[in-house]
């Protein structure tokens, strides 16, 4: 492995359409210098990331931040790293963070009289 | 000229139908009927609620209502604040008359929602009399 997802941070829940910041930590464990990439979904859809691969040094651990908005279900995000080999992206490691959809209790406020009339 | 009567004439019944606003007083006779609209915000889940609105007196033990009028009114799951508005009639037959009253309503089944009240807001009017002279006299 080189490309070591150390974790993934994401909120344990959300409301709807909350924007849902997902940081993806990725550590080169190896001993050279590698370009590092991070793809993720929730559920079947793509999440865009700040930055499609980094230079990583040995040792060296980046986050990888991606953002996608809250749909009306909970969700799990899945994370890949992916390490350059010199000819092609190389998939190497995975995780996931489950988020819960958070439901909304019921408020009231504003109540106010706006008119009254003779009919 | 006919025609222009009939416009004014429509003209007042369209201004009938218009609210005043909080605060102002209006003037109904016995018999008539009040239609009170007011607003609110829902957020979260679908609920039906009952709109309940009471003509009375606000008195030192609470509200004393002499008319009521209720319709159900029924919230959309929102996930942002939604304003709803909302509006019910109240029937004042058989009220006292010269006398001056208050309104308050309320959802009946979430009363942390509020009681928006506005007091001294209608007169109920006896029947007045005016112009009363003699027109004539003569043998019978």
């Amino acid at each position: 492995m080189v490309a070591d997802i150390v974790k993934i941070d994401a909120p344990a829940s959300a409301l709807v359409g909350d924007t849902i910041i997902v940081d993806v930590s990725v550590k080169n464990i190896s001993s050279a210098d590698q370009y590092i990439a991070v793809t993720a979904v929730y559920d079947s859809t793509g999440i865009p990331f700040q930055f499609d691969y980094l230079l990583v040094s040995p040792g060296q651990t980046v986050i990888m931040r991606g953002n996608f908005t809250m749909p009306s279900k909970s969700v799990r995000a899945t994370a890949w790293s992916w390490y350059w080999d010199g000819s092609q992206w190389v998939l190497d490691d995975s995780g996931y963070v489950d988020i819960a959809l958070e439901a909304i209790s019921l408020q009231f406020r504003e109540f106010v009289v706006s008119d009254y009339a003779v009919v | 000229m006919r025609g222009r009567m009939n416009t004014l004439s429509e003209a007042e019944q369209i201004l009938e139908q218009v609210g005043v606003a909080p605060g102002t007083k209006l003037t109904v006779v016995p018999g008539e009927k009040i239609r009170l609209t007011a607003t609110i915000q829902h957020l979260g889940p679908a609920v039906t609620a009952t709109f309940y609105a009471a003509l009375g007196n606000r008195g030192s033990l609470g509200f004393d209502e002499w008319r009521v009028g209720q319709t159900s009114v029924s919230f959309n799951q929102d996930t942002v604040w939604n304003t709803y508005p909302m509006s019910v009639v109240i029937d004042t037959t058989g009220l006292n008359t010269n006398t001056s009253c208050d309104l308050y309503c309320k959802l009946a089944e979430y009363p942390g929602a509020g009681m928006p009240e506005v007091d001294n807001v209608i007169d109920i009017a006896g029947a007045t009399f005016q112009n009363f002279s003699i027109t004539d006299y003569s043998k019978a």
